[in-house]
């Protein structure tokens, strides 16, 4: 374990780059045992400690407590390809899986957009409210099984087997619980295998034409392995994965019965694509405007009735990052308080807070 | 027994009650107590009819018709020092909602059955607990909604039991599992307080108390499947689905159930979402052989596998009676005993039944000698003709495995998929009982789970198994085992004994003990292989929750 109690530049530059107050010692762990003896020692100094993978969405702020960086705890400990499951350490980094998996001739496609630096760890225990998306990309969905560590009660594993109904699912003692119950140590995800995909973009929509057809879409019944829409460019990007004979067919359904796209990438296009964009998404601590930034998640009709859109007092711009009937989930970049009046909205938060660590967190609600 | 036994609660208490949801909604008369002494756990069907009877009975039964009388009873019974069961419809079949000390009462959610909203716009409904799931979905159907839950006990069990207990619908492929479309809920903790899990992560809409501060993030899935041991749900949000307007169902036969289950894999791991899987090992295939004539009569399938007649998860004692006899008949045969036995097999249906159950290890033994094929049913629903492309690319897939029965034997599954059998009792007194263990694995394991899990009880029971509720990671194994003894205490024995080295084997194999029954009591001391480390994590729960241990105490952990 590395410890730093005067924190080194680069050191400095990891928290500064996130707008995030120094901590007051950091250690970098590259093992579970380590973790578990920090955050063991640690409570039993009476000392404050903050579970940091990339960083990118620390809503607590680390200030005076000793951070506990997870990166170097990185291995994929193993991928069973007969049952599609790979097994990684908490701290491994979402580019990384994604590339441990392709070498394996499996993928993580179907996984929705997340922050190519994300560890696996801060992207089941961000903060994110609200329900299971069976189906649409999530993270937590794609979840089988994990391994964490609680200061007060010790180790728990959750058997990797699918849906089981043996009792409350403690996993979520520590899934979107931002490390406050304890570190996760190790995640099971379903991994699967490569398909045939296409990226479909829709160029020239309005915010409103863009959610018709997504909505159109998912009420046909189709599901995509992710979307992402801006309103200032006015583009929506689709992806689709299926096997090839029926993904020509749900692209030639779309093109018959809801609108042309404007273009279309092929797997290799697709993947570049996803790549471009999960480098540079607004929702990170580390992004230029994100100090102007707030997660928003709302009803399609809370954007329309009145109107959020670019036209709204105050907002820059919108990405849709995901989208079902029920809730719209976007990054809203504003350069004025965002105080619309919006029925329809489920939460609204902004992207670089800093709570006190000792405090619990609120979320804005309607 | 004594038809008035004096009641356990005082004069006092039960004016307490009576004041909180009004005299007529108290009961304490023996036969209404007795009438919740069980739910469909098997062990107490077993207690009961070999009149045993009372075992569970709680001290009273409440009914109350709001949220607001739900919580001035956990109040009471706080300050009393009470026991309390939430019941749903009493469909639980792990005796979840048995009353474990003579003083706990039974709060029936029933009278809470309203379904608040259903909007077609954002595809979500609002409903009360006790609503029953087919009430719900026809209410939902009108509407051209459908909430895509159809467990088999859908006539028979609520709301609330769904989410308390974790359940699955049929269509679970398409539509996952409860807690894959419950939004949100309320709960009455056992604080009396009570906490919408919409509200959100840390301010939780906590009206009274002071479970805000330790609200768990992610309270939603720690309340569902949490079977009363945390709060009384009394409402739920859950995600709805436009009704399907194409239904595309098929039978298919492969000769080994390896060939069958990689089919399946392939299935799922190519993305495809079909909304019914159900495979049914070479045993339960053979006893499903009992509809074959009426398959026949109806000229659906040119072949003349069906699967078993009814979803139920313990099939009728005619049915089985009827394979095993049929199995009897055609193993024996070929061994070269077929006369003595076909004249047993025209004895006395239930004497043959029980002497076959009574012989569980040479029926299982005879039953693996048996050239017999596996039967699939499977079925897509949608909205137009993607879904046709899908199933035609699936059957495909499945006709490079099997043979294509037609669309037969889905229709007959369809047709009869809530025909279910509450009518084993003639088999029960004849002393064989019935009973169900659903658990689940990933794919490398499932073989190798389901032949230790024959493996451990083949001497005490006769067992078969079908596949249900398949991911892309792996599936559940749905074993259903009939055993026999000659009287009550051996038949408990029996039970007890085939029910510990079942879940053992499950457990040692690395499978999970529940898919979707839940735990109640029955598997209550296997939990923790599930969840290793968990327990202090639901002490912690309780203390947060339920800090008197007043909420159906000893379910789920022992
Ligand atoms: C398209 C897109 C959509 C996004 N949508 C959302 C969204 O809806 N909601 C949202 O919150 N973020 C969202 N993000 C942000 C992004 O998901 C987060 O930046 C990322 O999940 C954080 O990963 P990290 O490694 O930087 O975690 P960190 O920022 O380091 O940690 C996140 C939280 O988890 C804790 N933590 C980290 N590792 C562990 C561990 N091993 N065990 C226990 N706790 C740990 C930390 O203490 C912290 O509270 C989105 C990003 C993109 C690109
Ligand atoms: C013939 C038959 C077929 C079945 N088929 C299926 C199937 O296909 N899929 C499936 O999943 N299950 C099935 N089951 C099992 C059973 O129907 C489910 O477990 C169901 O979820 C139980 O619902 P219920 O309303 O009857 O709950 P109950 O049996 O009344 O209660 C079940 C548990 O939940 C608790 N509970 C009930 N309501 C509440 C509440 N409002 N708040 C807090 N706790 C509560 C109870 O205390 C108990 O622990 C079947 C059972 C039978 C008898």
């Amino acid at each position: 374990m590395r410890e730093t109690t005067t924190l080194s530049a680069p050191t400095r530059q990891h928290y500064e780059a996130r707008g995030l107050e120094l901590p007051r010692e950091e250690r970098v762990v590259s093992t579970s045992g380590e973790l578990m003896e920090g955050c063991r020692e640690l409570r039993a100094a009476g000392r404050p400690s903050v579970v940091v993978g990339d960083g990118q969405h620390l809503r607590y702020s680390p200030a005076g407590a000793v951070a506990l960086r997870t990166e170097g705890m990185d291995r994929i400990l193993s991928i069973d390809r007969h049952s599609g499951l790979v097994q990684a350490e908490a701290g491994v980094r979402w580019r990384d899986l994604q590339d441990a998996l392709f070498a394996e001739g499996l993928s993580a496609g179907g996984y929705a957009l997340q922050p190519s630096t994300a560890t696996l760890g801060g992207l089941l225990a961000r903060f994110r409210p609200g329900p299971k998306t069976l189906g649409m990309g999530s993270v937590r969905d794609g979840c089988v099984a994990l391994s964490a560590f609680s200061p007060t009660s010790g180790s728990y594993e959750y058997l990797a087997a699918p849906r089981k109904a043996a009792g409350p699912d403690l996993r979520y003692l520590f899934i979107g619980a931002e490390g406050r119950n304890g570190p996760i140590l190790e995640a099971t995800m379903v991994a699967r295998r490569p398909l045939e995909s296409e990226l479909l973009i829709f160029e020239g929509l309005g915010l409103n034409e863009a959610l018709a057809l997504l909505e159109a879409i998912y009420r046909a019944g189709l599901r995509w392995q992710w979307i992402h829409y801006v309103a200032s460019s006015e583009r929506l990007q689709i992806a689709l994965s299926a096997p090839g004979a029926l993904l020509r067919g749900q692209i030639r359904w779309i093109e018959a019965n809801l609108r042309l796209p404007e273009a279309h990438l092929d797997v290799e296009g697709l993947r570049a694509r996803r790549r471009w964009l999960e480098d540079r998404h607004p929702a990170r601590r580390a992004h230029s405007r994100a100090e102007r930034s707030s997660g928003l998640w709302c009803t399609a009709r809370a954007l329309q009735n009145p109107p959020l859109d670019r036209s709204t007092p105050g907002v820059d711009d919108l990405t849709i990052t995901a989208f079902t009937p029920d809730r719209v989930e976007l990054v809203v970049e504003h350069h004025a308080p965002l105080d619309v009046p919006m029925p329809g909205v489920i939460a609204r938060w902004p992207l670089r807070q800093n709570l006190p660590l000792d405090s619990t967190a609120t979320t804005e609600l309607s | 027994m004594s038809l008035n036994p004096a009641p356990n609660l005082s004069a006092a208490m039960q004016r307490d009650l009576e004041a909180i949801v009004g005299a007529e909604w108290v009961r304490y008369q023996l036969p209404d107590r007795l009438a919740y002494d069980n739910d469909c756990w098997p062990r107490g069907i077993i207690l009961t009819r070999g009149r045993r009877l009372g075992v569970h009975r709680p001290s009273a039964v409440v009914q109350p018709a709001n949220e607001a009388e739900v919580v001035e009873l956990v109040r009471w019974a706080r300050k009393t020092g009470t026991p309390i069961i939430p019941f749903g419809a009493g469909s639980g079949v792990c005796g979840g909602t048995v009353a474990l000390d003579e003083r706990a009462i039974v709060i029936d959610l029933k009278r809470l059955d309203r379904l608040l909203e259903a909007d077609a716009e954002r595809l979500i409904m609002r409903a009360q607990p006790g609503l029953i799931g087919m009430n719900m979905e026809r209410a939902l159907n009108y509407r051209g909604l459908t909430l895509g839950h159809f467990p088999s006990s859908l006539y028979c069990s609520s709301v609330g039991g769904y989410l308390a207990a974790r359940s699955a619908g049929q269509y679970s492929s398409l539509y996952g599992k409860i807690e894959d479309m419950v939004v949100s809920m309320r709960v009455v903790t056992g604080r009396a307080d009570v906490i919408d899990s919409a509200a959100s992560v840390r301010r939780p809409g906590v009206w009274e108390g002071a479970a805000a501060e330790a609200m768990a993030p992610e309270s939603t899935q720690l309340f569902v499947g949490s079977e009363g041991t945390l709060g009384l749900i009394t409402e739920a949000t859950l995600r709805l689905q436009p009704l399907p307007s194409r239904q595309l169902y098929r039978g298919f036969q492969f000769p080994t159930l390896q060939g069958a289950l990689d089919a399946i894999r392939e299935l799922m791991q190519q993305g495809l979402r079909p909304a019914v899987v159900r495979l049914y090992d070479e045993f339960d295939s053979l006893i499903a052989g009992s509809g074959r004539k009426r398959a026949r009569k109806a000229n659906t399938s040119p072949v003349s596998t069906v699967p078993p007649a009814t979803a139920s998860p313990t099939p009728s004692a005619g049915e089985l009676l009827k394979g095993l006899g049929r199995l009897a008949k055609r193993t024996l045969g070929d061994l070269g005993v077929a006369a003595p036995v076909e004249r047993l097999v025209d004895r006395a249906s239930r004497e043959l039944l029980s002497r076959a159950v009574g012989q569980p290890l040479l029926i299982n033994r005879l039953a693996e000698r048996v050239p017999a094929q596996c039967l699939l049913v499977i079925g897509f629903e949608g909205h137009n003709e993607l879904i046709d492309a899908e199933a035609s690319f699936a059957f495909d897939l499945l006709g490079r495995y099997g043979v294509d029965l037609g669309e037969g034997p889905g229709k007959h599954w369809l047709k009869n998929r809530f025909s279910v059998s509450y009518k084993q009792s003639p088999m029960f007194d004849a002393g064989t009982f019935v009973d169900t263990m659903e658990v689940s694995t990933t794919w490398e394991n499932v073989l190798p789970l389901y032949e230790a899990v024959r493996r451990a009880v083949e001497r005490e029971v006769f067992i078969m198994a079908h596949f249900s509720h398949v991911y892309a990671e792996g599936c559940s194994i749905y074993f259903t085992f009939a055993g026999f003894g000659s009287d009550l205490d051996q038949t408990l024995r029996t039970y007890e004994l085939t029910w510990n080295r079942a879940l053992g084997a499950v457990a040692d194999a690395g499978g999970s003990i529940a898919h979707h029954h839940g735990v109640g009591r029955s598997k209550a001391a296997f939990t923790a292989r599930d969840h290793r480390g968990g327990e202090p994590l639901f002490k912690g729960l309780k203390s947060t929750y339920d800090p008197d241990g007043i909420l159906n105490p000893s379910k789920v952990y022992l």
